[in-house]
């Protein structure tokens, strides 16, 4: 990491999809839908982020917050701008590069928790170790960890059908954590949830960023922008002064 | 990710489907067992027709009669019996020299007729066709000196005749003249050499060609060599002293048994081939239901992608990990279609026992390590073949578009 150069910056970055390739993966594309049609998700996007804030990207729906956050946590390349993480470009590395990066780097929170069914709670929280080539003995040490630094250790064997929404949405921090990462992105973490799990999901998180870590929150929830220190707000791709 | 962990997840992403996987798995052990199977069967028919021409006597050699010209008016006289008496005489090559002359004979007994292959010969065929006498004795000299109206049967010939009694020393009427039976040969199931002396009535050589219409010709001369590793020059030996007898004629052909055997070798490895081509298609069905269900495994877990790539899975961790499934369904289908191919090779080969049983030899499927080496790499190709497609599928996914799939 270069010296003082913040954790993300990012420099008039563009997304543009073009919708009609982007639909469906998996069906079959129509002639008609193959018809590319444009959409600007983020436009010029200028945005800083330091080591250690906590803060919440908002705007109304379609405004391009879920898309700046899956930017910065790497899962979508941007099609124009620049992208430094730690001082380091990011659009020259490889997609390998990227998932070790994402590995290392984020823990991504999803407003669907988006867990394994088929898997126990520790197995979930497992998974990242999986491809960082964690010894297996070390996996269940350090996934055990996480999930008591959720208060859920003594769920580690229940499936997420057997857990509740926001006991989910824990296991799925603790799966964030697991790597010890230097950011928290979560995308509408409370979406899901009744307004007790929110609140207590919303205070682990906050709890992280005490404890040291960077966590960016996606949310509209007035509730949850009112507590953050600093605050984004998206309009139409674009960030309002 | 480790290639321990890959395996791991394979299997427990083909356990939590295990009808599909054990479905999918049964393409390629049905693929695997026909192809092991083929094989061995096929070097079985191998060894058994090998087995047999030897049987017959690999130094056994053919003379045909290739006269020309009609049958009632010949341009050259062809094989005679003067010829059998002048190879006799200066083959030193030839242990054993018979004449053959066939006649259809019309035969009688017990108010019952049937067409038998009536041949004359000597009594040295008994030894150069490796017959054996169950009842009774074969020709002697003195009955083809003697024109003696006698008769040897075939094993077959009493139980085509409807005959249970004991024949020796019976008399049957072959075209209308009485024969007295004095042998009857053991059933050999096999032909021997270009006769099969099951069905054939042996009469002396002498007294074929008083009843035949074609009195001077025979139809063949077996040759027995003195040696399997002379044939070459035995033959040639022969063939100069029949066109010499024959005046520079020549008016008949000559073929060893090793040719023959060389002949059926070809035919079988043709067989075998055709055979082992069916077993690939198995094989290419089999990957193609494989292929099947790692695509239907793919669409059905983009999301999972999707996860395991948000935290941290690179598209080579996706395509090894699916690459693995396809490579456990194959191998695990390799193994057991490999146990039931031996399996199945040696229960036909009983049943084959059972149905032809045969005094001499008994079916056998070998099972060579080559076959099951081959059957096993063409499953673990199959597996890597059609599980690389969605694989590449898989690893190509946009983990945000994957997240997102419903």
């Amino acid at each position: 990491m270069k010296d003082n150069a913040p954790l993300i910056q990012l420099e008039e970055i563009a997304k543009v999809f073009n919708v009609g390739q982007r639909a469906e993966p998996h069906s079959d594309v129509t002639a008609q839908s193959q018809r590319l049609v444009p959409v600007r998700a983020l436009n010029g996007v200028r945005l800083c982020i330091n080591e250690g804030e906590l803060l919440a990207i908002t705007g109304p729906s379609g405004s391009g917050k879920s898309t700046l956050l899956h930017i910065v946590g790497c899962l979508l390349r941007p099609t124009g701008g620049r992208y430094l993480f730690k001082g380091r470009p990011v659009e020259s590395l490889s997609e390998f590069q990227l998932a070790r990066l994402r590995n290392r780097n984020f823990g991504f929170v999803f407003q669907a928790f988006n867990l394994l069914p088929r898997f126990s709670a520790l197995e979930n929280v497992q998974l990242p170790l999986v491809y960082n080539s964690t010894p297996r003995y070390r996996r269940r040490e350090m996934a055990q960890k996480a999930l008591e630094q959720v208060s859920l250790s003594h769920r580690s064997h229940h499936r997420p059908g057997e857990l509740s929404g926001g006991e989910q949405q824990r296991v799925a921090i603790a799966r964030a954590l697991v790597t010890d990462p230097s950011m928290i992105l979560a995308d509408e973490p409370t979406g899901n949830l009744d307004s007790e799990s929110g609140r207590s999901v919303l205070e682990t998180l906050i709890e992280l960023n005490r404890a040291g870590k960077t966590v960016v929150i996606v949310t509209h929830e007035q509730s949850i922008v009112q507590r953050m220190p600093r605050i984004v707000k998206l309009r139409d791709g674009e960030i309002l002064p | 990710m480790r290639p321990l962990d890959g395996v791991r997840i394979g299997v427990r992403s083909l356990f939590s489907n295990w009808l599909r996987s054990l479905l999918s798995i049964l393409g390629v052990v049905i693929g695997v067992a026909t192809l092991v199977v083929m094989v061995s069967i096929g070097e079985g028919t191998k060894q058994q027709i090998v087995r047999s021409v030897e049987a017959m006597g690999s130094n056994l050699i053919v003379i045909e009669n290739r006269a020309g010209g009609s049958l009632i008016k010949r341009e050259t006289p062809g094989l005679a019996l003067r010829d059998v008496e002048l190879l006799k005489e200066h083959c030193h090559l030839a242990r054993a020299i018979a004449p053959l002359k066939m006649v259809p004979v019309k035969t009688f007994y017990g108010g019952r007729t049937s067409l038998f292959i009536g041949q004359g010969t000597t009594p040295e065929l008994l030894e150069i066709s490796k017959l054996t006498v169950s009842r009774g004795r074969f020709l002697s000299p003195r009955d083809v000196d003697e024109f003696a109206k006698v008769c040897v049967l075939g094993g077959e010939v009493p139980g085509r005749l409807g005959v249970r009694e004991d024949l020796v020393g019976k008399f049957l009427s072959l075209k209308g003249q009485a024969f007295r039976v004095i042998g009857i040969l053991k059933e050999k199931k096999t032909p021997a050499g270009i006769i099969n002396p099951d069905i054939c009535v042996f009469i002396p050589i002498s007294v074929s060609q008083e009843i035949s219409e074609e009195r001077a010709s025979l139809t063949n001369i077996l040759v027995q060599g003195v040696s399997s590793d002379l044939v070459r020059q035995t033959k040639r030996e022969l063939t100069r002293l029949l066109t010499f007898f024959h005046k520079g004629n020549v008016d008949f052909g000559l073929w060893a048994q090793d040719e023959l055997l060389e002949r059926q070798k070809k035919v079988t490895e043709t067989l075998q081939k055709a055979l082992g081509a069916i077993a690939l298609i198995a094989l290419v069905i089999a990957g193609i239901g494989i292929m099947n269900v790692l695509l239907a495994s793919v669409s059905e877990r983009i999301r999972e992608i999707g996860i395991r790539k948000a935290v941290g899975a690179s598209p080579l961790d996706i395509l090894s990990q699916f690459v693995w499934e396809s490579l456990l369904l194959t191998v695990t289908g390799g193994i057991i279609g490999i146990l039931v191919g031996v399996f199945a090779g040696n229960w036909i080969c009983g049943l084959l026992n059972i149905h032809l049983p045969q005094a001499e030899h008994r079916w056998e499927a070998p099972i060579s390590s080559e076959s099951i080496l081959v059957s096993f790499a063409f499953a673990l190709t199959t597996g890597l073949f059609f599980g690389l497609y969605p694989a590449i599928k898989a690893a190509r996914l946009d983990p945000c578009e994957a997240l997102a799939y419903e």
